[in-house]
């Protein structure tokens, strides 16, 4: 197990490497990375002292390892907008989005366990088709309209919970919300997919017909085959739950890493994109390498492949 | 034998009302002007933010009401079926053509190519695909040429993935091994017998990521990072309407359930394609 | 005249046990035989002792780690693919599985085209006619052309996949446990047919079964392997009277008997092979060998002449005697 996962760290390196790559291309993709760091009507000459003192007239691989190197020790660069090092203002900004991230977790497991194990029992009733089709529905909308008709109905039609900011439990419904819909839909369709496969093998007929109760064996048996998909899936959402977290935040203002993002992107202040880039990429590589640690306990003949 | 037949005629039913809806939003594209009541882009300030006709304060000649220009939401919602479905086309071919093209050489090949594509793969993997996205068309700029291209390389590799897990079981069946044992050339293998065996599973996933690719477009103009905003889209109604949320909750309600009711018809498309098709993808 | 001829050949597949370490699987190692012009060698083993392997490294299906393959004479181990395209006219294959050799979304007149416009053999009018003809020779009717493989038995694909070999004219064709998969009473159909093409054509096989029950009626020659090695060579007949070697007795022990109350020697295989990654030392076959001693532990036995044309791999070859076989032998003869 530990040599697999030392293969699993030597491919992430390799993987974050890439990272390291596409985040430094970002400044060279318009052409011109100083046109992207002064104003449009600086004076050529000033450009071009600017040009010359940050380094950009070097070859690209000398650039790129001075990059890398700063990279690697968190060092980005200063934001040109806060006059501070990148880096350190994206920290700042990441418990607010685990936070959100987390919580829009659990509320997608609190929705979708129930609706995949309702629907899966009580498979072809009425009830499996209005659960199946708020799943369907669940999976259709894009985040940020789901986010701006919460913050319509429950926050200003009936004022019901604060749509803007962080704070309490109840700030944090709403975009958990809205960030969670999606893979609570993705979760419920393979959760009744996968318990109605499983209600059909041999030996849930077996204990069946041995008379063990029909609820019982749903739940034991068949859910604790399900949770490692379950797993799997959410580890797959990962990058869209991170991604649906940067437009929520913008719609509640959030105070976390994706809306401070977009503000950079608007101000087209680069640094803080790359820092910003290049952090969750990296969150997002580790968090992948946990879930194979965990699918090795849960599941013992992975082991052995 | 009874509950049978029943589960295929609802089956066949959700995917004949997905049909149906698509077949409205494409013939609302091709037809907008004739369908459309007004001018998408015609403004009446005198008329601003009106509700729908059913609201007591409606007016019986906007339907949906208008916006914060007085502009008709339902004329500015069927122009912008043009731009969602030129996108979600668009964008599918170009990254399922490319990144077919390199899975099948990858899969097949192996060697090189395919460690490099693996990597490749994986590093995007790393980057959640909107933030991607909007990274690059933050430095590109804004427009629909952009829109398109950036969506197209941040897409391709899930096809390319795809495919070369396909190719990798289909090399090493017997009548793969036939045709290269009878001499036959690297090409016409390939192209022959194994894309024809592959091409169903990328129907399925080509149609299902349409929707994910509209919505995709509608996420980035809604964030002002996407298509120009003098076009009529879903995504830049949504812009709109966000200021007004407070006041005119319809500015914003009827874009996104056109949103909504496009991608749901394209998915109850694609799950009836998945199970006649490729009955294997059922799980992922 | 030899029209197959293996030298010293090996194929080992490398497989990552650590960060940085390879281990290999040694599938062929080292091995030696030859195929006679309009002769049939059998190549018999339990499943993962190589013979698979063996059919493909000899037609470059997969390219083998050492060693010489020369057919008609000439060396064709280390060819361009491109130059060993002239070649694979002359050598064709059969395989085992009828449901998987076959394009499932072809017609049956576009697979076996497609064997005949590779090597520009016949076009347009010419090419049907030759389909209806490959068609005829393996007993099917020429309207099979215009169906898809599932809607053919596996005794009728296998011979599809056996006319689509033919397309091509060839002079040896390797059967990769051609009847494996078939029900008992096709298996014979489909070897009888073997046999008969093999009289019309002048063909030669390379017949690849895993048990001695088949290869019986249809080979020549037989060579028992085991985990990547040859253990025992010698004609047919040899191998059913006199089989020198335990491993051989064994899978002689396997076969069906007419007669239920014939005598003969039980030798049950226990277990199963070891894991070619790491293979036993000395001899390969003394983990389930039940006259293994010191000395199989300690010495690998070479594959050694004991009689004309009968060689053999085992330190205590001259202590297997193999009369009480000659029940077995007589009863699947007749």
């Amino acid at each position: 197990m530990s040599k697999s996962l030392l293969r699993k760290l030597r491919n992430a390196l390799i993987v974050l490497f890439g990272v390291s790559l596409i985040v430094f291309m970002l400044m060279y993709l318009s052409g011109d990375p100083i046109a992207l760091l002064l104003p449009m009507d600086t004076a050529p000459e000033v450009a071009e002292a600017m040009r010359e003192s940050l380094g950009f007239n070097d070859p690209l691989y000398i650039q790129y390892f001075r990059f890398l190197s700063g990279a690697v020790r968190g060092d980005f660069g200063n934001s040109l907008h806060h006059n501070q090092p990148a880096m350190g203002l994206i920290i700042e900004r990441m418990p607010a989005t685990i936070e959100l991230t987390l919580a829009s977790v659990l509320i997608a497991l609190a929705i979708a366990v129930p609706l995949g194990l309702v629907t899966a029992v009580f498979s072809n009733t009425i009830i499996d088709y209005i659960g199946s089709i708020l799943a369907l529905i669940g999976q259709s909308m894009p985040v940020f309209w789901l986010g701006l008709m919460l913050l319509y109905v429950a926050g200003v039609k009936y004022r019901l919970l604060p749509i803007t900011g962080r704070g309490t439990w109840q700030h944090l419904l709403l975009p958990a919300f809205t960030v969670g819909a999606y893979t609570a839909a993705t979760i419920a369709r393979m959760l009744r997919s996968r318990m109605i496969e499983i209600m059909q093998q041999d030996y849930i007929k077996t204990a069946r017909a041995k008379g063990v109760r029909h609820k019982w064996i749903v739940l034991k048996h068949a859910l604790r085959n399900a949770v490692l998909p379950v797993i799997t899936i959410l580890a797959l959402q990962l990058g869209t739950l991170l991604g649906g977290a940067v437009i929520t935040e913008t719609i509640f203002a959030w105070p976390g890493v994706g809306r401070f993002m977009l503000q950079a992107i608007q101000n087209r202040d680069i640094a803080i994109v790359q820092a910003g880039v290049f952090i969750l990429a990296v969150s997002i590589v580790f968090i992948n390498i946990f879930t194979d640690v965990i699918y090795t306990v849960l599941d013992p003949r992975i082991r052995y492949e | 034998m009874k509950n049978k037949t029943l589960k295929m005629l609802i089956k066949r039913k959700t995917a004949l009302a997905g049909a149906i809806i698509i077949l409205i939003v494409v013939v609302s594209a091709i037809l907008a002007p004739v369908f459309s009541p007004y001018d998408p882009n015609e403004s009446d300030l005198n008329k601003r933010l009106l509700p729908p006709s059913w609201d007591d304060e409606g007016s019986s000649e906007h339907l949906l009401g208008t916006d914060h220009l007085g502009r008709d939401i339902l004329s500015r919602i069927i122009y912008g079926t043009r731009i969602s479905l030129l996108v979600g086309i668009i964008t599918v071919l170009l990254s399922g053509i490319f990144g077919t093209v390199l899975g099948l050489l990858g899969g097949y090949y192996r060697g090189f190519l395919d460690s490099f594509l693996m990597r490749l793969t994986e590093v995007q993997l790393a980057f959640p695909f909107i933030l991607l996205a909007l990274a690059i068309m933050s430095v590109l700029g804004p427009g629909l040429r952009n829109v398109i291209l950036v969506l197209s390389i941040t897409g391709w590799v899930m096809y390319s993935r795809l495919v070369r897990g396909e190719v990798l079981l289909l090399r090493e069946l017997e009548y793969v091994k036939a045709a290269k044992a009878l001499g036959q050339k690297n090409g016409k293998i390939i192209f022959g017998h194994i894309l024809p065996n592959v091409f169903p599973t990328i129907v399925v996933v080509g149609t299902l990521r349409v929707a994910n690719m509209i919505i995709a477009e509608a996420s980035l103009t809604f964030l002002g990072l996407g298509v120009e905003s003098r076009i009529p889209t879903w995504g830049s109604m949504l812009a709109d309407g966000r200021g007004y949320i407070t006041s005119a909750w319809w500015v914003t309600a009827f874009p996104g359930i056109a949103i909504m009711l496009t991608v749901l018809g394209i998915n109850l498309v694609g799950d009836w394609l998945r199970d006649v098709l490729d009955p294997r993808l059922k799980t992922s | 005249m030899r029209i197959l001829e293996v030298k010293g050949l090996k194929k080992y597949f490398p497989v990552k046990i650590g960060l940085n370490k390879t281990a290999y699987v040694k599938a062929i190692d080292n091995i030696d035989f030859f195929v006679n012009e309009k002769e049939t060698l059998g190549l018999v083993g339990e499943s993962g002792s190589g013979k698979s392997t063996t059919g493909m490294a000899i037609l470059r299906l997969l390219e083998p780690t050492s060693g010489e393959i020369l057919f008609n004479g000439k060396n064709i181990t280390k060819i361009k693919q491109r130059e060993m395209q002239k070649h694979r006219k002359d050598m064709q294959i059969v395989f085992q599985d009828p449901f998987a050799s076959l394009n499932p979304r072809w017609k049956i007149g576009k697979t076996i085209g497609e064997a005949l416009e590779i090597h520009k053999i016949a076009k347009g009018k010419d090419k049907q006619r030759r389909i209806d003809e490959l068609l005829d020779i393996v007993g099917l009717p020429s309207e099979s052309k215009n169906r898809f493989p599932h809607e053919f038995s596996g005794g009728q694909r296998q011979r599809i996949g056996i006319a689509r070999a033919l397309a091509v004219n060839p002079k040896f064709i390797v059967c990769d446990e051609p009847v494996s998969a078939l029900d008992v009473s096709v298996q014979a159909q489909i070897i009888n047919l073997l046999n008969d093409l093999k009289e019309e054509f002048g063909l030669s096989y390379l017949f690849i079964a895993h048990d001695l029950g088949v290869v019986r009626q249809i080979c020549d020659r037989l060579a028992v392997m085991y985990l990547g090695k040859i253990v025992e060579i010698a004609s047919t007949e040899d191998i059913f009277l006199k089989p020198k070697h335990p491993y051989t007795k064994a899978l002689l022990s396997a076969v069906p008997v007419a007669d239920p109350l014939a005598k003969r020697e039980e030798i049950i295989l226990s277990g199963e092979m070891p894991n070619p990654i790491s293979p036993p030392t000395g001899c390969g076959f003394r983990t389930r060998c039940h006259m293994a001693t010191d000395l199989c532990v300690d010495s690998r036995p070479n594959l050694e002449q004991i009689d004309n044309d009968h060689q053999v791999a085992c330190h205590y070859s001259d202590k297997i005697g193999g009369r009480k076989n000659v029940e077995i032998f007589a009863a699947q003869t007749t």
